[in-house]
């Protein structure tokens, strides 16, 4: 090969590399012209959590609207909310303690809709003999990621149960938490109910005790009251001429999780095509536990609900101005 | 070429100190300018003025963790220089090791080891052990990389001089090539200490409770942008003081040995 086909060559290449793009998305959709681009801004990675944002986009709901959506994946629910205030994404789902903490921070974010009434976290480890109670767990080793908002929550949880962190050996961790807890590494993780919980639960590895294999103690179970997933938007965003278009696109996205616990078994069909590579068993273990944490009435949320979720941060000396609750709804 | 600085260390130390001051302090007054001209929310960037206020008000756990990161840089970027240096003597000393290990080298040194980090918490946990492992094997491979290549390179007249004058492979090794190799090594060791301290950040963010690594992951929890930005101004200084430690070293107690030698 002479070496001007391979220069062509390997601009060609690597301007194909650039054409495919570097983002985390997921954009198999060919780009329709009558459609305007629109995204959608998970606070987290593609897993059951999110289930009711892929089926509404699977079932046409975003379509009807006139958008072709694309949802982009990321690593947290800060990084979300700082999105969304900086307009860079119109809107996201994050964590109620994301949306409360971003606004303490001056972020003008607003909830379009409470998905789950209550927090997810749980402290959570395989399954044991010893560990039947939260005070099994004195002394031994908790791993909690140090960077996430379950954080607070876990503080939150010791303050409710007049506990401190000195009653446990906490420790910060990264990356998945299941090798450790196989390792032995930790005895116990903070995390959420839906994820690495139901992963464990799902896998023939793990030892059952008790019929289960992993031991849970759900913070919201446990004093630790307030909002967990939500939509947000920006203030100046729903100003905007494009308010009323984000609003129905939560509205849409809140239908799709309404669908998708109506319809589990089709919603998990369209899931598993688009996402072939993902663990069966998790996935529908996952979504079980994500429309049990939906409850009966999510979409919905109350001044009171926001309250008792500053309250929260409050108490734990995290404001650093007064929020009124319902400068956090629309 | 100039190897060592004709000028005194003391004096080369307090120009380049007032240099560094100097140029950290306009960056800060332009930065306080324009995050206070253009209202820059909290959420994007705090002032300049919060992070030092931090560093003041929370002052003893920011040494505490400047303390551990700096400690683990240092055993790990030490014992990593050292096991470079010592790797890059045996191969160029004999061709069959060379021929059998160098592979390795250009294996390891081609993809991020940080990928190994969560091999290395599953196997030794979150103690300073993983920073030092971690520091450590971000130093190795700039240094045996680069060393090997300068102990492997040396000008060929030289070689065939000091051959007539009898010296044995060995003396050759550490006469001649070694001594020809000196300024290679020590530039592998101003890159290999900065790499020593990302993995030892790198190892805090996998894990444990300590270090201005962790600082920042916690800190990203509650947006305490003011903490993270106190935490990566002291990694900065913390970088640039290794650096300086070893301009200092090769200015001081190399020149003498080099020169005498």
């Amino acid at each position: 090969m002479n070496m001007n086909r391979l220069l062509n060559s390997t601009i060609v290449l690597i301007v194909t590399l650039l054409g495919n793009g570097c983002g985390n998305e997921n954009n198999s959709d060919t780009p329709t012209p009558n459609l305007k681009e629109f995204e959608i801004l998970l606070d987290w990675q593609a897993e059951p959590t999110y289930l009711g944002v892929y089926y509404a986009k699977s079932l046409g709901l975003f379509s009807d609207l006139g958008l072709n959506v694309s949802i982009i994946q990321s690593w947290g629910a800060n990084q979300a909310v700082s999105s969304v205030a900086t307009g860079r994404y119109k809107i996201s789902t994050a964590s109620g303690g994301a949306t409360v903490l971003g606004h303490n921070k001056g972020a003008e974010i607003v909830s379009l809709g409470v998905l789950y009434p209550n927090i997810p976290s749980v402290i959570y480890g395989l399954a044991s003999e010893d560990i039947e109670t939260i005070e099994d767990l004195k002394g031994k080793k908790i791993g909690i990621y140090p960077n996430s908002i379950t954080v607070n929550e876990f503080d939150a949880f010791l303050k409710a149960n007049t506990l401190s962190r000195s009653d446990f050996d906490v420790v910060s961790i990264s990356g998945s938490d299941v090798p450790l807890l196989a390792s032995g590494q930790v005895d116990a993780v903070l995390n959420y109910w839906e994820m690495s919980p139901a992963a464990i639960e799902t896998n023939n590895d793990f030892k059952l005790i008790r019929g289960k294999r992993t031991f849970t103690f759900k913070l919201s179970e446990h004093g630790v009251g307030g909002y967990g997933l939500n939509i947000v938007t920006s203030r100046d965003v729903l100003n905007s001429d494009e308010g009323d278009l984000v609003k129905q696109v939560a509205e849409a996205i809140i239908e799709g999780y309404r669908r998708a616990s109506q319809d589990p078994q089709n919603a998990l069909e369209l899931f598993f095509n688009e996402f072939p590579e993902k663990d069966g068993d998790y996935v529908r273990e996952g979504f079980r536990r994500v429309v049990e944490l939906l409850g009966e009435n999510f979409g919905l949320q109350t001044v009171e609900g926001w309250q008792t979720t500053l309250d929260i941060y409050d108490q734990l000396g995290l404001l650093d101005v007064e929020i009124e609750a319902d400068s956090l709804l629309p | 070429m100039e190897i060592f600085s004709s000028q005194s260390s003391l004096k080369i130390f307090r120009q380049e100190i007032g240099r560094y001051v100097t140029s950290v302090a306009v960056a800060g007054i332009a930065w306080q300018i324009t995050v206070t001209a253009f209202d820059v929310p909290k959420y994007l960037l705090p002032r300049p003025l919060e992070v030092i206020a931090v560093l003041f008000k929370e002052y003893p756990a920011f040494i505490e963790a400047m303390y551990y990161t700096s400690k683990n840089m240092l055993v790990g970027g030490s014992l990593g220089i050292i096991a470079g240096m010592f790797t890059a003597l045996i191969l160029a000393s004999s061709k069959a090791a060379r021929w059998i290990l160098e592979p390795y080298l250009s294996i390891f040194q081609s993809f991020p080891r940080e990928s190994l980090l969560p091999l290395l918490v599953v196997w030794i946990g979150f103690g300073a052990g993983l920073k030092i492992i971690n520091a450590m094997l971000l130093a190795f491979f700039p240094v045996s990389v680069i060393s090997l290549n300068a102990l492997v390179n040396t000008r060929k007249d030289y070689i065939e001089l000091v051959k007539s004058w009898g010296m044995t492979p060995q003396n050759i090794l550490f006469k001649c090539r070694l001594m020809c190799a000196v300024p290679s090594i020590i530039s592998s060791a101003k890159l290999a200490l900065p790499y020593a301290l990302i993995g030892s950040v790198l190892g805090e963010f996998m894990g444990g409770n300590d270090g201005l690594g962790n600082i920042i992951m916690t800190s990203s929890a509650t947006f305490r942008l003011d903490r993270i930005f106190a935490s990566i101004l002291l990694l900065a200084l913390l970088g640039t003081l290794g650096v300086g430690m070893i301009t200092f070293f090769q200015n001081t107690v190399f020149k003498r040995f080099y020169l005498d030698n």
